[in-house]
């Protein structure tokens, strides 16, 4: 569905994008982020003039704001041409997948930008598998986990990889719940202009995953766990969320591999 | 703080609406995945059948019309053209003008619900009984479908058994599921031997062959051209398929993405008026433009290619919790808030916060048998409102956001500043995108430019 390109752009030095969340927000996940890909020998760049990555204005239809976001990012990121790890599965489709939407009927030198931007995106779990090649964290996590896919990782690697690297942690048991790969109802924007339904579906989420009792609750993205623990916190419930780079930050640390 | 008309539905919906939509189409949803898993076990099989049926429909549409209206005049199918709904059930009327007819029978057809042909027919003292079971549950209380291919999907069985003892449709309150089907068959086979006309949909109209599929359940499209002398069918120029051969495809796929049935009970083939003294002696075909050529010729051609299986709104998220009504137009759900204001031509803006009714999860675009983009489409049509300056309830502007974003500098500068919100007293705010956040929700603690403090340092 969020496919990304074909033949993307590989290598091991690469430029980090925080997205804005984690500029604003969830530092720790950034970091963890980083200090993981360091860890598996990626040499990593920070491009200090990175903003975000034009999502909230293009989800709302705004595309004239959101191109003028991303020819942002595009030179914010012209510096090299390595690959760009974004630790959020839908900061990463909206690069690779619905910048070339934006873009759709601008010149054709600014869609070729956007196609050579596109194939240089990669999701972090969706990196470390397919382009490094790690196979296992390694390290130890002792925890009952659930995994929220993120929607915008349909189609895409990520759910696989994120996945199978969790299983390769010593400790990690992955836990079932029901609708496992239905929506949370954030949306982005959709999260305060649909709030009775988006609260709704954020709830019976949030619910169908505390049945299953899980220790941690994780993703490929900060922003569907931001509104899941939003709503959780607001009815009482206990809900301990992780970004999928803070479990192998915490796994190879308690290896003593970090 | 401005309505939302989608949004606040979803807070007043009556919870025996949203328990019957909820599980009706969540069983649905499940009994497709196993029926395709059973029928192509093979990886990426079903996939590459859905992009087969998408090749196919995406085939060169004007001249398959072109063929298709010749092959069914060839076959004594009298064919006519509507450009919109009004054309379209004036030409209707004329007919039953002509031929005298008062009483008629329907066979489900979303494209009449589309032009409103009952209450029109009605207005003309025609009498005007859908046959199908769901569509006549709906028709006795006054009500429009709640899906495509379950239009009585909101509605309980208890509420049903109520409502045909209300309306004489049963003689007293039976809500046993076969004496409701058994109460409706009694009702309807008097409205089937005295009806003169039958008018049904097109599930498929098959070029070459100039016939018409119809896809039922409950035989009712077969038995209603058992008593009637007159047959219109009318359908949107886009179920035009070029020939039996490819009709495979699509059955491959209809039944099993609509109810999760390999095949429905009954596929009629009618290919012109019968020779048999019990079969309609006439036949029409309406031939349904309605803002089609437009969508056609646009970046959202690809939603003809729908096949109206539902299979979209079953899987939605949204559809899920709202139920069809919420939606406002004959077609709800993701095929819905694409196609619906692109139908309503001049009066689009009025729904123009139909696409807004999607969290862009994709689920829909994963099912959908002709593999239309719907996301994508949802996107555009976004774009499009925007661009026609289309007033959206609880629409943010995004203009102080990419002034901010497009500022490399002034974003370093500010973002670290959002650590003294966490002074703050936010949780006050009642208003605007964050009242809506917090009311229901709490905010995380903030921590601009930590990170990249972190990274410089470390
Ligand atoms: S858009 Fe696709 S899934 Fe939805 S009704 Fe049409 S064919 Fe079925």
């Amino acid at each position: 569905m969020f496919n990304p390109p074909q033949d993307r752009v590989i290598g091991k030095r690469v430029n980090f994008m925080a997205t804005c969340l984690c500029d604003a927000i969830f530092d720790d996940a950034a970091k963890a982020a980083v200090e993981v890909l360091r860890h598996f020998g990626a040499e990593v760049v920070l491009p200090k003039d990175q903003t975000c990555c034009g999502q909230p204005a293009f989800n709302s239809g705004d595309f004239a704001s959101a191109r003028k976001v991303l020819k942002s990012a595009f030179r914010a990121f012209s510096e090299n041409d390595w690959p760009i790890v974004v630790p959020s599965a839908s900061c990463a489709a909206m690069l690779f997948h619905s910048s070339k939407i934006a873009f759709r009927n601008e010149s054709e030198s600014e869609r070729a930008e956007v196609d050579a931007f596109a194939s240089r995106v990669w999701e972090f779990c969706d990196y470390l598998k397919n382009c490094l090649g790690v196979e296992k964290i390694g390290g130890s996590f002792s925890a009952r986990i659930a995994v929220h896919n993120s929607c915008h990782s349909r189609g895409t690697p990520t759910p696989e990889a994120l996945r199978s690297l969790l299983l390769s942690i010593e400790g990690v048991e992955l836990v079932e719940f029901e609708g496992y790969d239905d929506c949370c109802g954030f949306g982005g924007t959709f999260s305060v202009v649909m709030p009775n339904i988006s609260s709704e579906l954020g709830l019976a989420k949030v619910n169908a995953i505390s049945a299953a009792a899980p220790d941690i609750i994780t993703a490929p993205d900060t922003s569907c766990l931001l509104h899941q623990k939003g709503i959780a916190d607001k009815n009482g419930i206990d809900y301990p969320v992780m970004h999928a780079a803070q479990i192998f930050r915490d796994a190879l640390k308690n290896g003593g591999l970090l | 703080m401005a309505t939302q008309p989608i949004d606040d539905f979803c807070a007043k919906i009556k919870p025996s609406t949203k328990s019957a939509v909820g599980s009706a189409s969540k069983e649905t949803t499940a009994a497709r995945k196993r029926i395709f898993e059973a029928a192509y076990p093979e990886a990426g099989k079903t996939d590459a059948l859905r992009g087969i049926a998408n090749a196919i429909k995406g085939q060169d549409l004007a001249a398959n019309v072109r063929r298709a209206a010749e092959s069914l005049e060839r076959n004594g199918v009298k064919v006519l053209f509507a450009a919109d709904a009004m054309e379209a059930k004036e030409q209707i009327a004329e007919i039953f003008k002509a031929e005298g007819v008062k009483n008629a029978v329907k066979v489900k057809s979303m494209t009449t619900e589309e032009i409103g042909l009952n209450s029109f027919l009605q207005s003309l003292g025609t009498d005007i009984v859908e046959t199908d079971l769901g569509e006549l549950i709906i028709q006795i209380e006054g009500e429009g479908p709640s899906h495509i291919v379950k239009p009585a999907m909101h509605r309980k069985r208890d509420d049903i058994a109520a409502s045909f003892e209300r309306h004489h449709v049963a003689d007293s309150y039976d809500d046993n599921p076969q004496h409701i089907t058994l109460n409706a068959r009694k009702y309807l086979r008097k409205k089937f031997l005295a009806a003169d006309a039958v008018i049904t949909g097109a599930n498929y109209v098959l070029a070459k062959e100039g016939a018409i599929a119809l896809i039922t359940n409950e035989g009712n499209a077969r038995f209603s051209m058992a008593g009637a002398k007159i047959h219109i069918a009318i359908a949107g120029f886009e179920k035009v398929i070029p020939s039996a051969k490819e009709l495979a495809v699509f059955l491959n796929l209809l039944a099993r993405s609509a109810t999760g049935q390999h095949s429905t009970v009954y596929t009629d083939f009618v290919s012109g008026p019968g020779s048999a003294k019990n079969s309609p002696q006439k036949m029409y075909f309406i031939f349904l433009d309605n803002g089609r050529s437009d969508i056609l010729g646009s970046e959202f051609a690809e939603i003809l290619k729908c096949m109206r299986c539902g299979a979209c709104m079953n899987r939605c998220p949204v559809f899920r919790l709202i139920s069809g009504h919420a939606y406002r137009a004959t077609y709800p759900g993701p095929l819905g808030i694409v196609l619906s204001p692109l139908l309503a031509g001049e009066r689009f803006c009025e729904y123009a916060d139909l696409p807004k009714a999607c969290t862009l999860c994709g689920a829909c675009a994963e099912v959908c048998p002709a593999k239309i983009p719907l996301p994508d489409l949802v996107l555009k049509m976004r774009d499009l409102a925007k661009t026609k300056h289309c007033k959206v309830p609880n629409d943010i502007n995004f203009a102080p956001f990419s002034f901010l974003a497009t500022r490399p500098k002034l974003w370093r500068a500010l973002v670290p500043l959002n650590r003294l919100a966490n002074f703050l007293p936010l949780g006050a705010v009642k208003f605007g995108p964050l009242g809506r956040w917090l009311k229901t929700r709490t905010l995380p603690s903030f921590r601009g430019g930590l990170f990249r403090k972190w990274f410089k340092n470390g």
